[in-house]
């Protein structure tokens, strides 16, 4: 909801009616807007997250997509140093010590997250 | 930041750690808020025991290697988890998260119901130890 004031008339009204709100023929292009003096926003909080996406081999042989986010200042950086062996190792180990499935995996149900329960999709090498 | 002037487990240790928060953070969550020492304690831990079977010419644990890696901060509270493993044995340390982490997937969880779980999985009765010795490090002195 916004409020201006147009030729003196305030109107409150959701931003998309307000064209259809306006006096006569007056259209929203018509209008010289001013707005307050606000710095920009850092790249980082407008930019998209993102990352390469790796296959991991899990201990049975089937293969998990990961994909690492980064902030863009650090996606090159990443994209130079990474391998699938720095999560594949982890990885395997958390899934064996701790008896657990990797919990991000969508290929299977969230209610099946024991390793004896769940079942071993395997998903293509990315 | 030039991943080239970092030690050798900078990366990996980064790695490690993130993905372990799939886990501690994402799975299960720790309550009350105060109790996020936990989470970053108990995801040091894990990822550092990682690294060590990982690289085995590694050990994180000494004060010259934690000091240059960069979950430096956290690792006090990963410490008490070291002191219990003293105790229990690693195994039964990471049985019990493992516990934790099954019945508990999806949902919050409390420092009691980690007790509870290494007790189980110890045969040990470990409230008093978790009440008395699990609790958060106090903060750098500047």
């Amino acid at each position: 909801m916004i409020t201006c004031t147009v030729l003196g008339m305030q109107i409150r009204t959701l931003p998309r009616q307000l064209d259809s709100r306006l006096p006569g023929r007056l259209r929203l292009s018509h209008i010289s807007w001013r707005t307050c003096v606000a710095d920009l926003l850092a790249d980082h909080k407008t930019a998209q997250p993102a990352g390469p996406r790796l296959a991991c081999q899990r201990h049975d042989g089937s293969l998990l997509a990961v994909t690492a986010h980064a902030l863009p200042p650090a996606v090159e950086l990443l994209d130079a140093a990474l391998n699938a062996e720095l999560f594949q190792q982890p990885l395997q180990y958390y899934e064996h010590t701790l008896g657990t499935r990797y919990p991000d995996d969508n290929t299977m149900s969230r209610s099946s997250h024991n390793m004896g329960q769940g079942s071993h999709s395997v998903l293509p090498a990315c | 930041m030039n991943l080239k002037n970092k030690p050798e487990p900078y990366l990996a240790i980064v790695i490690a750690h993130e993905l372990a928060h799939t886990w501690f953070g994402g799975l299960i969550e720790f309550r009350p808020p105060e109790n996020e020492w936990l989470e970053e304690g108990i995801t040091t831990y894990v990822s550092r025991s990682a690294l060590e079977t990982i690289h085995p010419h590694i050990n994180p644990w000494s004060a010259a290697t934690s000091e240059t890696m960069p979950d430096h901060a956290y690792a006090k509270n990963a410490a008490s988890l070291k002191q219990l493993e003293t105790r229990i044995g690693r195994q039964a340390v990471m049985d019990g998260i493992g516990d934790l982490l099954r019945h508990h997937a999806n949902r919050t969880v409390t420092k009691d119901n980690l007790a509870h779980c290494w007790s189980l999985a110890s045969g040990q009765d470990l409230r008093e130890w978790a009440a008395n010795q699990f609790t958060p490090a106090p903060p750098d002195e500047a």
